[in-house]
């Protein structure tokens, strides 16, 4: 995991009581849920465009969300992980 | 509206004079020379602002008695209170002395200008200084092109005070014509309604002259052959001293306020000084027969009594204006206020919502938010694009074609009015409430201070970048005029989606702007090269184009920070929460190397 950003934050939420992690765990979940609710609309759109160009800009988009997504899933699984 | 034609029809004006003077074209001409000489001049003594010079000025002129004493001294040596008046002016303009200070010295220039009396009745010497402005013009013009920056502010002064000797040449050859249709002698009314005619007399030959000793010695001379009577005479000295103002007036057109309000002082203080000494003429005179006695100057000797009179009624003249400088100070202040410059001040910064850590983080964002609002604008205005393109839904490449005229902008002055004060007390706000707050508080507040940072340096690689930009946008050379707008178009996308993650606090969609910043990055190198390898570009534009593409990169880095964090919606967990997930340098490296793979 190459993000000391998110080492920092995710170590932030450890120190904190349960409570404050089962927060911070249902802020990831409602971020994830909004990105995959993004991915699914752009992959609908992929599968109807036919442009070329505006094909590759979809896939560069979708690249992001997908690596963004993981982000959220592995800080969840930290949290988790140390329940 | 009236702004609008107002100009066009001085220049009309001007033009249909040439047209049917020639000697109004000299004047005029001359008058431009010597506002040209006064430019020269203040930016000579700008060159020594902070100086040796600034020191000097100010522990002579930090009293009233050295300020007068100041004018005195000058005025004798340079033999012409005029030049005194204007370099004054100049010293005032460039914020080297204040304008107590500057009034001292006028009042001491008006001393100073007696010795000329004195030595043109007792000698007929006329010290002329014009005789060196040919010299001092060349000297200048040489100590100009120097590399050290005070020789070239020398260089400067010389210049300055060549280009208003020849100035004054010139106004003097167009009112030539005008000299000779002075006949003293058909003004010839006795009482003090001829004393008032001969006064106005004294203003207009001095106008036409540009100089006081001239008409002095026109007095003279028509005292000598009796062609006016004694007490004509000295309301024609009277006079003079009034219309000798007018080198100062025309001055201080070139100048800021400072120097408007000091040829004010000048005008009013001459004016006060001949309205007494025409009231009390009479006594006057009295006055300069006894003192003419007590030194023995004949009674008929006209010529030595003129300079005795001069010199006492501009004494009188200093002793009664002294006591009221610091009102003249006030009053002039007063009637020629400075042009106020509107500057951003904050909005939602206040010590009520610094006591409550929440509330002063909102104020915080609020406020970054106005300032990012009015980076925008500078922003988009060095880039020659209009805010409501950007904010728009137009296709790029369409604003980018139909905006292709540099906008002119001045982001320094627009920095300093609607940024500068604004950040400063964003900093200072952070600051002080920072002191009640927790560490995760403390730290979202100094996240935004860094945005406010952000900004600011975007501001200033925007301030670098519009200077090359201004000049490619409308080069004839297609290929530098396409790369320079290829700048503009990513940057305006960028503002875009800025705009967007704001209105709808997504700001992990600012991702995808980081990521074509990254391939954007490689293209461009890969364009660049190819231009110049086929000699598309000159080295020159290659150059520019380098460095503007990295500004160009700069500003969005800069922007797409602040956005990240200025953006983010929700309570502070969330705002983190979400930040956490914004990919870094390394991850979007990965992307792009796999989007490439795939490509391949």
């Amino acid at each position: 995991m190459k993000a000391p950003k998110l080492l920092k934050i995710v170590n932030r939420f450890l120190s904190a009581d349960k409570e404050k992690q089962y927060e911070q765990t249902k802020r990831f979940k409602e971020i994830l849920k909004k990105l995959k609710k993004k991915e699914n609309s752009l992959k609908d759109k992929l599968k109807k465009e036919n442009n070329d160009k505006n094909r590759k800009q979809i896939k560069k988009e979708l690249a992001i969300l997908c690596a963004q997504r993981k982000k959220g899933i592995e800080a969840i699984k930290k949290l988790k992980d140390d329940d | 509206m009236i702004r609008k034609i107002f100009l066009p029809s001085i220049l009309f004006i001007l033009a249909y004079g040439f047209w049917i003077s020639p000697d109004f074209k000299e004047i005029s001409s001359g008058v431009a020379i010597f506002l040209f000489g006064m430019l020269f001049l203040e930016d000579g003594f700008k060159a020594f602002t902070g100086g040796l010079l600034e020191k000097l000025l100010q522990k002579t002129t930090n009293k009233l008695w050295k300020s007068v004493s100041f004018g005195v001294v000058s005025t004798t040596l340079m033999q012409s209170s005029s030049l005194v008046s204007v370099i004054t002016i100049s010293f005032l303009s460039a914020g080297l002395i204040s304008l107590a200070a500057g009034i001292g010295i006028i009042i001491g220039a008006n001393l100073g200008t007696t010795t000329g009396a004195w030595l043109i009745a007792g000698f007929g010497l006329k010290v002329k200084i014009s005789a060196y402005a040919m010299p001092m013009l060349v000297f200048g013009i040489i100590l100009v092109f120097q590399k050290s920056k005070h020789l070239r502010g020398v260089g400067y002064i010389l210049a300055g005070l060549g280009f208003l000797f020849l100035g004054i040449h010139h106004m003097k050859e167009g009112f030539e014509a005008f000299r000779t249709t002075i006949d003293l002698k058909a003004f010839a009314v006795s009482g003090y309604p001829g004393l008032f005619l001969f006064a106005l007399l004294g203003v207009a030959a001095t106008v036409i002259m540009q100089s006081s000793h001239a008409t002095l010695v026109i007095i003279i001379t028509a005292l000598s052959v009796q062609q006016i009577t004694y007490e004509n005479g000295l309301a024609l000295a009277i006079g003079a001293n009034v219309g000798t103002t007018i080198t100062a007036i025309i001055g201080s057109m070139s100048s800021n306020v400072q120097g408007k309000r000091l040829a004010g002082a000048h005008l009013i203080f001459n004016l006060v000084t001949a309205l007494i000494a025409i009231l009390f003429i009479y006594q006057l005179m009295a006055g300069v027969d006894v003192i003419s006695s007590a030194v023995g100057i004949a009674s008929d000797d006209f010529t030595l009594k003129l300079a005795v009179f001069h010199t006492i009624f501009n004494s009188i003249g200093i002793l009664v204006m002294i006591p009221f400088t610091s009102y003249l100070v006030n009053f002039l202040t007063r009637v020629m206020p400075e042009k106020v410059v509107s500057i951003a001040t904050p909005k939602y910064l206040s010590e009520a919502s610094q006591a409550i850590p929440d509330v002063a983080i909102e104020s915080v964002r609020k406020e970054i938010i106005h300032l990012y609002d009015n980076a925008f604008a500078i922003i988009a205005h060095g880039l020659s694009l209009h805010r409501h393109d950007i904010l728009s839904e137009r296709d790029l490449s369409d604003i980018i074609n139909d905006t292709n005229k540099p906008t002119p902008i001045d982001i320094d002055d627009e920095y300093n009015r609607n940024i500068k004060g604004l950040y400063s007390e964003i900093v200072l706000f952070v600051s002080r409430a920072q002191a009640q707050m927790t560490s995760e508080q403390g730290e979202e507040l100094f996240e935004l201070r860094s945005v406010g940072r952000d900004i600011v340096e975007a501001i200033k690689d925007t301030k670098h970048l519009h200077k090359n930009l201004s000049t490619y946008i409308i080069s004839d050379n297609q290929y530098i005029r396409n790369e320079y707008n290829k700048i503009r178009k990513n940057l305006m996308s960028v503002l875009r989606s800025l705009n967007e993650a704001r209105g709808g606090g997504d700001i992990l969609s600012l991702d995808s702007r980081k990521l074509e910043l990254k391939l954007n990055d490689t293209t461009a190198n890969g364009m660049m090269e190819k231009l110049i390898h086929e000699s598309k570009i000159s080295a020159q534009m290659a150059t520019s184009l380098m460095n503007d593409i990295s500004y160009a990169q700069d500003v969005i880095k800069n922007l797409l920070q602040m956005g990240e964090i200025l953006f983010a919606t929700g309570d502070l967990d969330m705002k983190l929460a979400e930040r956490s997930l914004a990919l870094d340098e390394d991850e979007m490296q990965e992307i792009m190397e796999s989007q490439q793979d795939t490509q391949n």
